[in-house]
């Protein structure tokens, strides 16, 4: 473990254990923007893919009847709408949850709780998170050596029974710190456990609710925003299933984009429109790989905290510049899947050539994240480049444009 | 949590829904299949099925559970009822050539473990044979006299839709 002297948040080299991991999460939670705008962005976006959930709920009257009807055959624009209504319906609860809960995480920091210190605390926000998220402490500004965290943490374990996941200690130094343990979520519970340690001593203080300091139904929801969200609470099954529920989204997402396009397809305004949505759809997945060479290849010799987002807008540039000069309609999607797919299965064999761990030794180290990633993208690589050489379909001349949706 | 009751719950409310999305009168009539005929009590009996595993998550204190079921059957079921029928037949086939394959295999295995002579596959070389020398026999007898053929009917030229417009509300 390094130690570095500071204000740790103004390095994220200090912090953050890989920068790939850094800048996937900051696009996530904010798109790279500065705070608060970022966070507000994300919010309203959460907020929009709420709306467009109930919305849809209220729309589509035959949500039961049409519940089990696959597309029905040819490339019509009743095809394309068949299928983004089927996956639409199967992920209309997820919509609204993963909307909620992503808007209440954007939301939380920039406008609810400053608005809770201005209304409960006078506007002093340090007192405001004492009170609902630190343990109870009476202030004794004594220096005092820390206890053994390994101890801590080993008596934490053996109580709680689960791995843990984070370790914070306020006041460190002072004989009033506290030692706060983060454990992953017991068997069948959905919450992550919050145990308490003296710092001074190692004395455990209790379980600490996630707001307040007495259990309530306020804290328990709370408690469940974030498993929610993330599908953080089983281990690599729920993570898996959370990532099929998120490939739902982007594809309900993406093609009711295409519908609404394709519906205006006479006018030549929604026609770049409609490309420019190609160019996104596969313009971001490139880019984020792109991001990845940029972490892989700067690791041995640059500053990867500084590639990485380079080699995200690097990659976007280029998949723009494909976009604008590289065709158009079936073609133009050929080009990006056959792109998007070379980068997928190149990024394995970038990674291990850059020192990245080998399958034999991620085997041996129990490291399952690396094979399955690996593997992942490899498939993922072979199957766009068989989607890649599929005949296009062409509309037969005779079909009407355009044709209700509804 | 046992991630075996999991598996096994999504497992079984995806069997559930498979049987619905099979007999489902709206998606035979699109794919012009003939309707499926069932009694009410055994479409009522699986949709009845398919939160049935939920509840017994539940009752065993599984919300995590309970949680990663209502995700995974979101997922299997979209991805049933997203499959036309005739791939999802041609895939069943495939998947029942497979078991087959397999158990042949299996089956082949066992006995070489045993020492046992595989009297089956003599008994099935055997049946090849007659019927190649049948074949074989049907080919050599003189052909008919070729009936001129009707015009085929080009599909897909482009005036004639695949399937009926829908009428649009």
């Amino acid at each position: 473990m390094a130690r570095n002297e500071g204000f740790v948040f103004t390095k994220p080299e200090w912090f953050e254990a890989s920068a790939l991991e850094d800048f996937l999460v900051d696009l996530h939670v904010q798109l790279y923007v500065p705070r608060p705008w970022g966070l507000i962005l994300t919010g309203i976006l959460g907020l929009s893919m709420m709306v467009a959930g109930v919305t849809g709920f209220l729309m589509h009257r035959h949500l039961i009847r049409d519940l089990f009807v696959a597309a029905r055959p040819g490339h019509r624009l009743v095809t394309a709408r068949d299928r983004h209504v089927l996956a639409a319906s199967w992920g209309l609860l997820f919509a609204f949850l993963l909307g909620f809960t992503g808007s209440f995480f954007s939301f939380a920091t920039t406008v609810s709780l400053p608005l809770l210190s201005q209304v409960a605390f006078g506007g002093d926000q340090k007192a405001m998170r004492e009170t609902l998220f630190e343990p109870a402490v009476t202030p004794d500004p004594r220096p005092a050596d820390l206890a053994d965290l390994d101890a801590v943490i080993a008596r934490s374990t053996a109580l709680t029974g689960t791995p843990v996941g984070l370790v914070v200690v306020d006041r460190y130094g002072r004989a009033d710190a506290r030692i706060r343990v983060w454990h992953q979520p017991a068997q069948g519970a959905l919450a992550w456990v919050h145990n308490v340690f003296d710092g001074a001593d190692g004395r455990f203080l209790g379980v600490k609710p996630r707001v307040g300091r007495q259990p309530s139904a306020g804290s328990a929801l709370y408690e469940l925003i974030w498993p929610l969200h993330t599908g953080d609470f089983a281990g690599t099954l729920s993570k898996a299933v959370w990532v099929g529920l998120g490939a739902a989204m982007c594809y309900v997402i993406l093609s009711g984009m295409q519908l609404w396009v394709r519906r205006r397809e006479d006018a030549a305004l929604w026609r770049g429109f409609g490309r420019a949505v190609t160019i996104t759809a596969y313009g971001l997945p490139f880019a984020m790989t792109a991001a990845a060479y940029g972490f892989f290849l700067s690791l041995p010799a640059a500053d990867p905290f500084y590639w990485t987002p380079m080699g995200f807008v690097l990659g976007a540039l280029a998949c723009i510049a494909v976009g604008i000069f590289a065709g158009d309609g079936d073609r133009l999607t050929q080009r990006f899947r056959r792109l998007l797919g070379a980068a997928c299965v190149v990024l394995p064999v970038v990674r291990m050539a850059m020192g990245g761990l080998g399958w034999a030794d991620a085997v041996v180290q129990g490291q399952g994240a690396v094979l399955s990633f690996d593997l992942m993208f490899l498939v993922l690589g072979v199957l766009l480049f068989r989607w890649a050489t599929r005949q296009p379909h062409d509309r037969p001349a005779g079909d009407p444009l355009p044709e209700p949706a509804e | 949590m046992s991630i075996l009751a999991i598996v096994t719950a999504v497992a079984a409310s995806t069997a559930a829904l498979a049987y619905l999305a099979v007999g489902d009168a709206k998606r035979r009539r699109v794919f012009g299949l003939p309707p499926l005929e069932r009694k009410a009590w055994q479409t009522r009996l699986a949709i009845a099925g398919v939160p049935a595993p939920a509840v017994f998550l539940l009752y065993g204190g599984d919300a995590a559970g309970f949680v990663v079921w209502c995700g995974s059957v979101s997922v299997t079921g979209w991805a049933l009822a997203a499959t036309p029928p005739a791939q999802a037949a041609a895939m069943g086939r495939r998947v029942t050539g497979g078991m087959a394959a397999a158990g042949r295999i299996l089956r082949a295995m066992i006995r070489t473990a045993r020492g046992i002579e595989d009297t089956d596959a003599d008994a099935r070389l055997a049946r090849l044979e007659r019927r190649v020398a049948a074949l074989e026999a049907a080919l050599a007898r003189p052909e008919p006299a070729a009936r001129p053929a009707a015009p085929r009917r080009r599909n897909g030229s482009g005036t004639k839709p695949e399937m009926p417009q829908p009428s649009g509300r």
